[in-house]
């Protein structure tokens, strides 16, 4: 399909490989929501994000089979998600920091590469930014509505905090920063000054929240792709050609 | 919407495309403002449409349609149809769209971000939730005739402040700082109580309505006709 060195097609693939994964946790955790609306919320962000992913993969695979294929048939190995996307949270507080940190840092990072030369992938990250703000609004209100709870759900998030940082941290740059900012027309070193100001922004976000942002080490076993691409598949298999 | 060339075949194209539906809404894909340009040169017509949400599942019916209705245009011997990320807004429904949507219970924002009830001409209309029924749509509330109502969601136009929220994408151009913003806990606080997690197996939390009122008022910046009431 692309090859590997491709900065363009790697940002692309990485970038929707995120999307379908988010897509799928969103739309999977649909129904567990204390309430209708906060189900109705996440089955609407999840097919969002699936959305996101037909546009990106069609931008490198034109022909809706092929991304099918690409999708479905794919070895695991040759999925390019960030750890971040690969984790697959059961608990609120999980996915309330999964998401909040998985869309400030797709919002920080859309930001740096809506200044590309390509016009067409500006415009579509631009649309892609206004359909998410109410994804970002719908996270932030809930971390702070859920610390704000009391003392053992502040903790809670904490700990989900410190679970999810890691991953966060390391899956802010795509694999060649300079290979995509080349294939972009970017300046050299954007990308690394979007992440540096994104994780102050999210400490300083999270203090007046009572959170702390903690440096620690990205845990193997949050690494789900495996559990996801069998759901998917079995999906899949029951309908081939829906894409 | 624009029609160039192919004269008389392409301005048919567009007349018959004034029938399309779309499949989740009884109005006109032209009247919705997803038809921005019809081209007809040698028989091959050529549609190019905006998507409202770009997860619209309807897109594909809404393609097919296009390409059946252009086929019955005489002269017409193919036809092609482009999506383009093209920043649809609730400003591309027409007049007549509106009150289509209108029949329905579906309010269209007007330019001004009023929403008036389609039942009862109120305009005071709270938001319920910033996620409704289908992608392109949130739920609201008229408080005059007590009746539910759903609201169109329109996205900001290039360039303006959506919000208090900050990071997302901007128009290409000189870098912006990223600001990240959240609602301080003394805004959380003041609706009594938040959500305690929640816990599939074990109902519904205790204080959750508190904190959808806060998610209320928090959608109320991205909607300004929220905060009405």
């Amino acid at each position: 399909m692309t090859a590997a060195g491709d900065g363009w097609a790697d940002l692309l693939i990485r970038l929707a490989d995120d999307d379908l994964l988010t897509g799928h946790v969103l739309t999977s955790m649909a129904g567990w929501g204390p309430e209708l609306e906060i189900n109705i919320a996440l089955s609407s962000m999840g097919q969002d994000e699936i959305g996101h992913a037909r546009r990106l993969y069609a931008l490198v695979i034109p022909d809706p089979a092929d991304v099918e294929r690409f999708v479905y048939e794919r070895p695991a190995a040759d999925f390019r998600a960030s750890p971040l996307a690969r984790t697959y949270p059961r608990e609120w507080e999980a996915l309330l920091a999964r998401q909040y940190l998985g869309e400030t840092a797709d919002a920080a990072r859309a930001a740096v590469l809506s200044q590309t030369t390509r016009a067409g992938f500006a415009a579509l990250l631009q649309e892609m930014g206004h359909e998410q703000r109410y994804h970002l609004d719908f996270w932030s209100t809930w971390l702070a509505a859920t610390c704000g709870r009391s003392a053992a759900a502040g903790e809670r998030v904490q700990n989900a905090l410190d679970q999810m940082w890691p991953l966060a941290a390391v899956s802010f740059l795509p694999d060649s920063p300079d290979a995509t900012e080349s294939a972009l027309g970017l300046p050299g070193g954007a990308l690394e000054a979007a992440r540096r100001d994104w994780a102050a922004a999210v400490q300083q976000a999270c203090e007046p929240l009572g959170l702390q942002v903690h440096e620690g080490a990205v845990d193997p076993a949050q690494d789900q792709l495996d559990v996801m691409l069998g759901e998917m598949r079995y999906v899949y298999a029951t309908a081939p050609g829906s894409w | 919407m624009a029609v160039r060339s192919g004269r008389e075949a392409g301005a048919e194209v567009a007349r018959a495309l004034q029938e399309v539906e779309d499949p989740e809404l009884p109005v006109s894909i032209v009247d919705l403002g997803m038809v921005r340009a019809v081209t007809v040169s040698a028989g091959a017509a050529v549609v190019e449409l905006v998507p409202t949400f770009l997860a619209c599942p309807a897109l594909w019916l809404v393609e097919s349609e296009v390409r059946e209705r252009a086929a019955g245009v005489p002269g017409v011997t193919q036809c092609q149809v482009i999506w383009r990320p093209g920043g649809w807004t609730g400003a591309d429904v027409t007049e007549a769209g509106r009150a289509a949507l209108a029949g329905v219970g579906l309010v269209v924002p007007g330019d001004d971000g009023t929403v008036r009830c389609p039942f009862c001409g109120s305009a005071e209309v709270t938001a319920t939730s910033a996620f409704g029924s289908a992608v392109c749509r949130s739920a609201a509330f008229c408080t005059t005739c007590r009746t539910p109502v759903e609201v169109l969601k329109t996205k900001a136009p290039a360039g303006a402040a959506p919000g208090p929220v900050e990071a997302a994408a901007g128009p290409p151009g000189p870098a912006q700082p990223v600001e990240l913003r959240l609602i301080p806990r003394a805004a959380s606080a003041a609706t009594g109580s938040a959500p305690d997690g929640y816990e599939p197996d074990g109902g519904a939390p205790d204080g959750y309505e508190a904190a959808g009122a806060a998610e209320t008022r928090r959608a109320g910046a991205l909607m300004p006709w929220m905060n009405r009431s």
